[in-house]
């Protein structure tokens, strides 16, 4: 230093500390207008406990009358389609997942490209985007849940799959190659063993996620307990939506325990 | 447990079927679980309540889909607004979330003592429970219905949401500090507040730094189909504009989102490796 | 009679290393080759090119009794392929099939596609891979999986997928390399006292030069993907193994 300054600390330079001020600034900034654009205001959230209150007043205690008879059928319709969709998105993820995995894949470039392509542009899309636009498609049901779901689901699985496959210990897989086996055999004894714990763990997480969101599904129009949830708020009979949501809430609670268990054992 | 030289193993008698009754058991169990497993599966694809009768042709299902292209991009400047309000919806709710969660945090870590701290610890972990349990949807609906229509509900939704996500991990942060840097700065006779900023927080910051920007994006992502259920954003016009039957809108507007989800996206990672990097080389 | 023939192999790498220039090697039926030099010598690439798992450059010429194996299309190549038994240094066994299915999948050539899958081989294979592994000493371990395994029983397992194959030709690639000494030994003595009882051919790639003297016979030396010797174990003295190892020049300059 030219002048004879004692010494002194500072955690960050003048410039980074002004750097770092104007960023803080910005970012609070930026806060404080997006809540204001947004009207968001701090008594607007104190002033909110009263209507919220008063609504979960109309919503406890939860109708427990209504579940047998209104609640069963679609919450089994909720976990058929969280199951099928599920199902469909492994099918459809075994060649995706072929494809997108670089080192197994069977045309490359192209076929890396066009597999990458697709797990992404599946998974970009929300799953609800694809319920609506599946239930435009094919009317209200089950049936455009179980395929969004699919869809999406090929989507997760296509990229954490071929992720998997491309971390391999390649060595296991060129003894194989050295004893003569054709390119079947290779993948299912060289890669396929390899994989198989973190496919079915992955499989089975999904299924999870799956069943959450196939709860909801129903709020656009794709069946299960999500279009009961909307019956009972379109009739204003809270007790019966607090009951839908209990019904949600424990399936979820127990899928997740399941698919924790199931993990267990198989990874 | 190697043997000796292999040489003078003394010979054991060949089992031949060992090996076959063994493959013969697992592919009896296989062949079991498939059948049940394919059993399952006919039943439940069987019984799905498809409506057929709302489904329509097959020339009708192709045209459906034919109208969602190509996207009618000239319907792009008047949704502005909209995605301004989706993307401060999610910024919003991401920093709203994470002070809502500080108690939650507090209660749900294990290494932080309270008075009646089981109790606390119960408390914690179950409202992270609910949090993470109830769709975002749901939450949305929820608010909408108590409070009315617009992005309040809609961020009150969120910001709820989060909690679930942020105190669980938060919360597992802290209970992986090192206790040897802590105890460092115990040993030099600071008081408990110091001992925080200066031995518990500057550990916990990439983690807190890298959570934010991870819930940003998932809150994005959320935020574009809130307005379904008439809590702000953009997908509110999504839902209107199928259901007028104005598919190359709609598309026009699932383009919108997926570039949305695609920036917060490519911004997330490349904050990521900036902020969460830095620090630790701090 | 050259069961193996090797003429002017050559390899450069895309990175620009060339790690073999103009080998030349034959071996007799029967024959017990080691191939010794220094990490990088070129030993690794030399082996990998017999089955192709590294792509010799052009204008080499690998004769496998009298098939070059340079000029196989895909099927041909997975046929000869049966013929070449292949010991890595690292085991390379599917860690996670059993000892068994691991044996037997060096039959992969020779079985059907869909039985294979459905692991349905044939009973001459069965009885044959159990007789194997009563011979690497390995028989009480058939349903382990690989993972169980020490290094040392990984690679008898390792020896055992080799010959079910039958093959003409057993590679090793530095076997001993990632094991004990002492365990090292005894691998070396077993591949080569089942290959003799078995009357196979053997080329192998060793570190340990006293290994290799005492149980080949016969001995090849490279340096710098140059054949720097070829000869009798017994030739093999100081001075050759400064020319391998230190790179003395014939005549006598550093």
């Amino acid at each position: 230093m030219e002048d004879e300054h004692k010494p002194t600390w500072n955690k960050y330079d003048k410039k980074k500390q002004t750097k770092n001020l104007l960023l803080w600034a910005f970012v609070i900034g930026v806060f404080v207008w997006g809540a204001s654009y947004l009207d968001f205001r701090f008594d607007r959230v104190l002033r909110a406990r009263f209507p919220l209150s008063n609504f979960l007043g109309r919503m406890l205690p939860p109708d427990f009358r209504y579940i047998p008879g209104n609640i069963i059928y679609p919450l089994i319709e909720t976990i058929q389609m969280a199951f099928l969709g599920t199902l469909l998105g492994i099918i459809l993820a075994i060649p995706v997942t072929w494809f997108a995995a670089y080192n197994i894949s069977p045309f490359k470039p192209i076929s890396y490209y066009i597999g990458r392509f697709l797990t992404v542009f599946a998974r970009s899309v929300h799953v609800f985007i694809w319920g609506m636009i599946l239930v435009a498609i094919l009317g209200f049901g089950p049936l455009p849940g179980v395929i969004a779901l699919g869809i999406f689901s090929v989507g997760f699985l296509g990229k954490t799959w071929s992720e998997e496959i491309e971390n391999i210990d390649w060595n296991q897989v060129e003894a194989i190659e050295a004893t003569g086996a054709n390119w079947i055999q290779v993948i299912f004894f060289g890669v396929i063993p390899q994989v198989i714990p973190a496919f079915v763990g992955l499989s089975i997480y999904r299924w999870d996620i799956n069943l959450r969101a196939s709860a909801v599904l129903g709020i656009v129009g794709a069946g299960g307990l999500g279009l009961e949830l909307m019956f009972t708020i379109n009739r204003l009979a809270y007790h019966r939506t607090a009951a839908v949501l209990l019904v949600i809430i424990i399936v979820v609670i127990f899928s997740e325990a399941f698919s924790a268990y199931i993990r267990g054992k198989f990874v | 447990m190697d043997r000796t030289d292999p040489l003078s193993e003394a010979s054991t008698s060949i089992d031949q079927p060992e090996w076959r009754e063994l493959r013969r058991k697992k592919r009896k169990k296989f062949i079991i679980l498939g059948l049940i497993f394919f059993a399952i599966t006919l039943i439940s694809a069987l019984t799905l309540n498809v409506r057929w009768d709302r489904m329509g042709d097959l020339n009708t299902i192709i045209n459906t889909i034919l109208r969602f292209w190509p996207p009618d991009i000239s319907t792009w400047p008047g949704f502005a607004s909209p995605v301004l309000e989706t993307v401060m919806m999610a910024l919003l709710s991401t920093v709203i979330g994470m002070i809502i969660s500080l108690p939650v945090i507090v209660m749900a870590a294990r290494n932080i003592n309270l008075p009646f701290n089981n109790i606390f610890y119960g408390l914690g972990r179950l409202i992270i429970v609910l949090s993470r349990s109830i769709h975002e949807l749901v939450w949305a609906l929820f608010f909408v219905t108590a409070l009315g229509l617009g992005a309040f509900p809609g961020v009150l939704a969120l910001s709820v949401r989060s909690i679930g996500f942020v105190s669980k991990m938060m919360a597992e942060s802290i209970e992986n500090i090192s206790e040897k840097e802590v105890e460092a700065i115990e040993a030099t006779g600071a008081n408990r507040l110091q001992v925080w900023a200066f031995g518990i927080i500057p550990q916990i910051i990439p983690t807190l730094i890298g959570i934010f920007i991870f819930r940003w994006d998932v809150n994005l992502r959320a935020s574009t189909i809130l307005g379904v259920v008439g809590a702000g954003g953009i997908g509110y016009h999504l839902d209107l504009a199928i259901r007028t039957y104005n598919y190359s809108e709609a598309s026009a507007l699932i383009l919108i989102i997926l570039i949305m989800v695609g920036l917060g996206e490519i911004i997330s990672s490349k904050l990521r490796e900036k902020y969460v990097k830095e620090s630790e080389g701090d | 009679m050259a069961l193996l023939k090797i003429e002017n192999l050559s390899k450069v790498y895309g990175t620009g290393d060339r790690a073999l220039k103009n080998f030349d090697l034959k071996v007799k039926k029967g024959e017990f080759v080691s191939c010794i030099g220094p990490s990088g010598a070129g030993k690794s690439t030399m082996i990998r090119c017999i089955n192709r798992l590294v792509e010799p450059d052009t204008g080499s010429k690998i004769y496998l009794e009298d098939e070059n194996i340079v000029k196989l299309n895909n099927k041909e190549l997975r046929r000869t392929r049966r013929k070449i038994g292949m010991i890595f240094q690292e085991f390379n066994l599917v860690e996670r099939l059993t000892v068994m299915e691991n044996l037997l999948s060096g039959r992969l050539g020779y079985t059907g596609t869909l039985k294979s899958i459905l692991r349905v081989f044939s009973d001459t294979d069965e009885v044959n891979a159990y007789e194997l592994l009563e011979r690497v000493g390995m028989r009480d371990m058939v349903n382990k999986k690989a993972t169980e395994l020490s290094g040392g029983q990984r690679q008898r397992v390792g020896i055992a997928r080799a010959l079910m194959q039958e093959p003409k030709l057993l590679l090793a690639d530095e076997p001993t390399s990632s094991l004990d000494p002492e365990i090292g030994r005894r691998i070396i003595n077993l591949i080569r006292n089942i290959t003799k009882e078995r009357n196979n051919t053997v080329l192998v790639n060793i570190h340990d030069v006293d290994l290799a003297l005492e149980y080949s016979d016969r001995v090849v030396g490279l340096r710098e993907g140059e054949k720097i010797f070829d000869g009798s174990p017994s030739e093999v003295d100081q001075v050759v193994r400064d020319r391998i190892y230190r790179g003395y020049e014939e005549n006598g300059q550093n």
